[in-house]
């Protein structure tokens, strides 16, 4: 039975790296599409300079040609980018399930429109059907700013779950090992430690009323502009700074409570 | 009658004598006021004296051949009057010491957002018109 279990176990680890390595991959690709677009950008530039100063049919015709190209590869980007967000969502342990399928219902609400978006790009015959199909995409593009950053957020979330579940686990164990122990110290540091275990508690809950507030503010992030967007999401990913720093003064406190514990007077 | 001698005529100036001159009554010596004196050698003295007291209160420095043993590291101790409870040497316990300072670990190293995560920077408008 034990060497099946440890047959198991090696064939399972493979699968390990696979699950990171997807978000990997997808941050390489994302890279690499950023690249591409940082040329194909600079290259339209270049045409579009050259048409609007001479305007010439050659001119014209080269200007059309680098706008379809730096507009395909533009969606590109912004797909390889959602991907990596989902790769991210995918992998991430700290998020509950609904939270999670709510946000990749976000995520994939967006790909469904850079892929309809990407799907006209064939059609495009003039700098005018350019010009169209590229303001589609910036009408879009504060709702999909919007559904990036509370996807990002949401992973910051998830991040600090993570560290919680490991926090209630520590002091859950301390208190097990306090609770088992208990007769053997005098009451005076009976109360001592318990104190201890009370300033530990209450980080949590100030941890848990900031992300509570981080929580609600996500899901309600509708805002008029790109800049207040994102000036918010900053205040956003502070918040989750601060909530980190409730676990990590508890975590110092709980060294405390180790200390106390090692002693009987 | 009688002839009339010249006299001599009187010396302009009295000639110096070998004798001694004639000691004139000394003015009055002015008094010195030694209280003044004190007064500002008192400050000196209480200067000087603070020097070399404080000279001698200084800590007579050691000069430590290098050459020698260098003196022993402090030892760490376990709080010697404090005894160690039974919680202490359970295996429960210091498995609990090792999961505080991963928690800790893992709080530090845990960003609030991931920076491979950063949104992409677009210019969306063409700009033909």
């Amino acid at each position: 039975m034990a060497k099946v279990l440890i047959v198991l176990s090696l064939l399972a680890l493979p699968l390990l790296h696979i699950v990171h390595a997807t978000s990997e991959q997808a941050y390489s690709d994302y890279i690499y599409q950023s690249d591409q677009y940082r040329n194909s950008y600079s290259d339209f530039q270049i045409a579009k300079n050259e048409y609007l100063k001479f305007k010439t049919l050659t001119s014209q015709t080269t200007a059309l040609e680098k706008t379809k190209l730096m507009l395909v590869q533009r969606d590109q980007l912004l797909q390889s980018y959602l991907n990596l967000l989902k790769e991210k969502l995918n992998e991430d342990t700290g998020l509950g399930a609904p939270d999670k399928n709510q946000y990749l219902g976000i995520l994939q609400n967006e790909l469904t429109f850079l892929n309809n978006h990407s799907a006209l790009m064939p059609s495009i015959g003039s700098l005018d059907d350019a010009t169209n199909i590229s303001k589609q995409l910036e009408s879009h593009y504060l709702v999909l700013r919007t559904s990036i950053q509370q996807l990002r957020i949401a992973l910051g979330l998830g991040a600090m779950s993570r560290l919680s579940l490991q926090y209630d686990d520590t002091v859950q164990k301390a208190q097990t090992l306090m609770d088992s122990n208990r007769a053997g110290f005098p009451i005076e540091k009976q109360a001592t430690i318990d104190r201890w275990f009370l300033q530990i508690g209450n980080k949590r809950t100030l941890y848990q009323q900031k992300i509570d507030a981080i929580a609600a503010a996500n899901g309600t992030l509708k805002k008029n502009s790109l800049q207040e967007l994102d000036d918010t999401a900053n205040k956003l990913f502070q918040n989750i700074a601060e909530a980190r720093q409730y676990l990590s003064e508890g975590s110092l406190y709980m060294s405390e409570l180790l200390t106390a514990l090692r002693y009987i007077d | 009658m009688e002839t009339l001698q010249p006299t001599p005529p009187a010396p302009a100036a009295n000639p110096p004598t070998g004798g001694p001159p004639a000691v004139s009554p000394a003015p009055p010596a002015p008094k010195r006021d030694y209280h003044i004196i004190l007064i500002l050698l008192l400050p000196l003295v209480a200067i000087v004296g603070s020097y070399f007291l404080f000279r001698t209160k200084e800590p007579q420095t050691t000069v430590v051949d290098p050459s020698s043993t260098p003196p022993q590291a402090p030892i760490a101790t376990q709080n010697p009057g404090r005894s160690l409870s039974q919680v202490a040497t359970q295996s429960a316990y210091l498995a609990l010491e090792q999961q505080v300072v991963d928690l800790s670990t893992q709080i530090s190293q845990t960003s609030p957002q991931d920076v491979r995560t950063a949104p992409p920077s677009l210019i969306l408008p063409l700009g033909f018109k």
